[in-house]
């Protein structure tokens, strides 16, 4: 089908996913609160299925301070330098 | 959505977890960001009402799509898929009484909640399917297209596709990618579709998802077969299309469902409406369960109009696509004024 791009709007570099692992076992996974209500109730449920059905290293948790933005800068480092997988929520 | 696509630039598998009313800001983020891959796990909308233990359960629904999202275990499974495992993988025909969601007091109470046991059968189903997408086959009741002009047949490609049905207001994100596929292929393959990115979703749609949705919930592809405007598409057409459609589900990626919406014998709108065709109806359901799909190609569009079936090109689409397998009849259910109808396929 022919696409048409919107000749208005800025051109975004394509980019691509990361490599997944195999599986969770043995990996870091970061639970990030974004901050919105409730997310915090599924995020402890997540952690207690991960516990339960797979084996990984270490379940870290990490809330930013407002969903209304992104992660700070120092965050994001600290992240990206501890962690294997990352799972976020819960935008609403 | 900035922090996953930043995660994910940085060699970290991300699982963002939204709520089914974002869905199209978060995909509208993602296309901006060039991360057109980055795909979300939903959860249904909303959320702040809900109970603590009404979010757990949530937690509990998503989290096998969650574990897909940050693993190769799909990517490792669709390795090993052979040409024989069929990406189609189930399919089904369920009613859409309004009745069955609106239950007016005119109704048989015991008899609508058989129906809804059967609807939840096939919740079941999909969930153990593990589709990733239902391509759901129905008529539109005029709310998308009349005036403007009628397609015969027509594919939803936009990126939600949203109605209302009574009190009921509902939105659903599109399998995007498969519903272009259906498109491209299908012309390629000698049917001239329309498609649109706007019409209103209509409740022949929505009943069946309302029941049937698998938890987590799963995009749609919603495919139109004009059953009520004269000169509709004939049952023999509707087939022939169903098996090209079949043919193009089986190439994809995906698991997908396929689900025809309607039937089976009623009346609306004329005299004949408390007097539905239930033996012809149960004539059609043995010969269904036979294996014998392609003699519902044979019929007429006159015979399906006298006998208060016109609904039933949609199972014909679904019929050309899984051939001649014996139908599982869930439940048939004469009511008043329509033959309640939920089947399997098991393809």
């Amino acid at each position: 089908m022919t696409e048409y791009l919107d000749p208005t709007d800025s051109v975004a570099v394509p980019r691509k996913t990361a490599s997944r692992p195999a599986s969770l076992d043995g990996k870091v996974i970061t639970l990030l609160d974004i901050s919105k209500a409730q997310g915090n109730h599924l995020l402890d449920r997540l952690e207690e299925l991960l516990r339960e059905r797979a084996t990984p290293k270490a379940i870290i948790r990490k809330k930013k301070p407002t969903f209304a933005r992104p992660a700070p800068d120092a965050l994001r480092k600290e992240i990206v330098g501890a962690t294997d997988v990352l799972v976020e929520g819960l935008a609403d | 959505m900035h922090d996953g696509v930043f995660f994910e630039d940085n060699g970290i598998p991300v699982a963002t977890v939204i709520s089914s009313e974002f869905v199209r800001a978060a995909r509208a983020q993602a296309d901006a960001l060039g991360a057109a891959d980055y795909r979300t796990v939903m959860v249904a909308h909303p959320i702040q009402p809900l109970t603590r233990e009404e979010v757990r359960a949530l937690a509990d629904g998503a989290f096998d799509e969650i574990v897909r999202r940050i693993t190769a275990w799909r990517r490792c499974r669709s390795q090993r898929r052979s040409r024989a495992d069929a990406m189609l993988v189930g399919a089904f025909a369920c009613a859409h009484t309004p009745q069955l969601l609106a239950r007016p007091s005119s109704e048989d109470r015991d008899l609508v909640l058989r129906v809804h046991a059967a609807f939840a059968r096939v919740k079941r189903r999909l969930e153990a399917l593990r589709a990733d997408a239902i391509a759901i086959v129905a008529g539109d009741h005029v709310e998308a297209f009349f005036l403007d002009g009628v397609p015969a047949l027509a594919v939803y490609v936009g990126t939600e596709c949203a109605g209302t049905f009574g009190r009921y207001r509902y939105r659903f994100p599109i399998h995007e990618p498969l519903a272009r596929a259906v498109v491209e292929h299908g012309v390629e393959r000698g049917f001239d579709l329309f498609y649109t990115q706007r019409a209103p979703l209509d409740y022949a749609f929505y009943v069946p998802l309302h029941f049937t949705m698998p938890e987590p919930a799963v995009p749609i592809v919603p495919l139109h077969v004009n059953v009520y405007l004269p000169p509709q598409p004939t049952p023999r057409r509707c087939h022939d299309w169903g098996r090209a459609l079949g043919e193009i589900l089986r190439a994809r990626p995906e698991r997908i469902a396929l689900m025809a919406s309607g039937g089976m014998s009623h009346f609306p709108g004329t005299d004949r409406y408390a007097s539905p065709e239930f033996e012809y109806d149960r004539r059609l359901l043995e010969t269904l369960k036979a294996g014998h799909g392609r003699e519902l190609a044979a019929i007429t569009g006159e015979e399906l109009d006298k006998m208060g079936n016109i609904e039933l090109r949609t199972w014909a689409t679904v019929l050309g696509a899984v051939g001649d397998v014996k139908a599982d009849v869930y439940c048939y259910e004469p009511s008043w004024h329509h033959g309640n109808a939920v089947v399997e396929w098991r393809v």
